[in-house]
């Protein structure tokens, strides 16, 4: 008598093996869901399709932020251009110099037409020396005297430099309509007499004066004299 | 009847005009303001020193001996350029139209000199009936500038701006730095050397030596290099 093989245990657990209606339906079930699958992406194919955009614009953006197409700057020069310098004049002179002073002085033009008002503010610096000029001293002004004694005429006090202003330290502090240069070289003027009425002043110069003393005793000791006799000429009293 | 265009121009010209009236006022308005703020009465054209300040009050004690003025003609054009890539590609052009130049002639004085302040007996030597003077190195200072007004030109096209009074002066003061970065090739020290044995020498002959009996040194080695400019200060 032919017995039916038996199933073995997967085949029991899948059932697989079987043809039945029911896993046909089983399989088709399982094809639709794929299909959807496949059918939903299609249908939202913007979704990746931003996704990709996304990433394109963030991808060119770094690039550009690292390296950017147009790359143009102002270029302004400031410096001056390279020009030769020319001595104009070369002196020997004898200036000792025994008191300096280093001012400022703040001076305005002003000026008022029809079209409106010219104004310009500057501030000047400048350093008054104060010494003695040894070409308007005399042929005697240095006498050895014996017992290691000596004697100096020498002129008075004076300001050494005519001009002491340093114009090209000048700052401008306020400018307002047309300056003319007129106005330039006539606050140079004023500056320079405000600074003259202020500081070449008596006591000034008798500052200086003593610390000429004070300066040339100093120099003839070490040259061996032990008694210096110091006298300023009044007479050669150099006018700035 | 005027043509379409015409009263166009017409009404175009009537807003332009009554625009400028109103800018006129508000102008006019502005400088009244600005005047009242306390500005001071001033004659026209006048100069007025209105503050001053003194820096600084020095003891000294140089022997100027030599004195220099040096010139330099300052010049500056002003064109600025835009500069850069344009993908990939070298871009160089002019980023203003028309020319800015100036021309400053500036004249600046330098002084050499011998700094006496550290002089004592141990710069004094006598050996064999010899005296023997040691001076400080020499040195040199800029005691003054000069700019001259008259003498500055300036050369402005129609679309540019005239050169404001700050940036003159900052001009200047380039030109005044370029002449004493060059201090040492003007020889100013060795002249400020030779001139302060003339001054001494006569000098130490009325104290009774020969001239053939004075030796004037200076530091052995010292070169124009070792000038070390004194700018005023500010």
């Amino acid at each position: 008598m032919h017995t039916p093989p038996s199933p073995t245990p997967s085949e029991e657990l899948t059932g697989t093996r079987t043809d039945s209606p029911k896993s046909d339906t089983k399989r088709n079930s399982e094809r639709l869901d794929w299909r959807r699958l496949l059918l939903g992406l299609v249908r939202y194919w913007w979704l990746p399709a931003i996704a990709v955009i996304v990433v394109a614009v963030a991808v060119v953006v770094k690039s550009v932020e690292s390296n950017p197409p147009v790359q143009v700057a102002m270029v302004r020069n400031t410096r001056i251009d390279i020009t030769p310098e020319e001595i104009r004049a070369i002196r020997q002179i004898g200036q000792w110099e025994f008191l300096s002073v280093s001012t400022e002085e703040m001076v305005e033009w002003h000026r008022k037409h029809f079209m409106g008002d010219d104004h310009l503010t500057r501030i000047y610096s400048g350093t008054l020396r104060l010494g003695i000029d040894m070409q308007q001293a005399s042929d005697d002004w240095f006498a050895s005297l014996p017992d290691s004694a000596c004697r100096l005429r020498l002129p008075a006090i004076s300001l050494l430099d005519t001009l002491f202003i340093d114009e090209a330290r000048t700052r401008s502090f306020y400018e307002k309509g047309s300056i003319p240069p007129e106005a330039r070289e006539q606050l140079y003027q004023q500056a320079r007499q405000a600074m003259l009425c202020r500081l070449l002043t008596p006591s000034n110069l008798q500052a200086a004066e003593e610390n000429a003393r004070d300066q040339l005793t100093r120099i003839f000791a070490a040259m061996g004299f032990k008694k210096i006799d110091i006298t300023f000429i009044p007479d050669s009293l150099h006018k700035p | 009847m005027k043509p379409m265009y015409l009263r166009f121009a017409s009404r175009l010209l009537h807003t332009v005009a009554v625009c400028l009236g109103l800018l006129t006022l508000w102008a006019c308005q502005q400088k009244t303001a600005d005047a009242a703020q306390g500005q001071p009465e001033q004659t026209d054209g006048q100069a007025a020193p209105t503050a001053h300040i003194v820096m600084e009050v020095s003891r000294q004690s140089r022997l100027y001996t030599t004195e220099c003025v040096i010139h330099k003609l300052v010049t500056f054009a002003d064109n600025p350029t835009l500069e850069g890539k344009v993908l990939g590609v070298p871009v160089k052009m002019k980023a203003r139209w028309g020319d800015r130049k100036v021309a400053i002639p500036v004249d600046l004085t330098l002084k050499g000199y011998i700094d006496f302040s550290t002089f004592g007996s141990q710069n004094v030597l006598r050996e064999d009936g010899k005296l023997i003077v040691i001076l400080p190195d020499p040195q040199v200072v800029a005691t003054a500038s000069k700019v001259d007004h008259q003498g500055t030109r300036q050369y402005i096209d129609p679309l540019r701006s005239r050169f404001t009074d700050a940036e003159l002066a900052e001009l200047t003061r380039q030109g005044a730095d370029s002449i004493l970065s060059h201090t040492a090739q003007f020889g100013i020290a060795e002249l400020a050397r030779k001139s302060a044995t003339a001054l001494l020498v006569p000098m130490l002959c009325r104290m009774g030596y020969d001239e053939q009996d004075i030796i004037v040194r200076f530091r052995t080695g010292f070169d124009e290099t070792d000038i070390q400019p004194h700018l005023q200060k500010n």
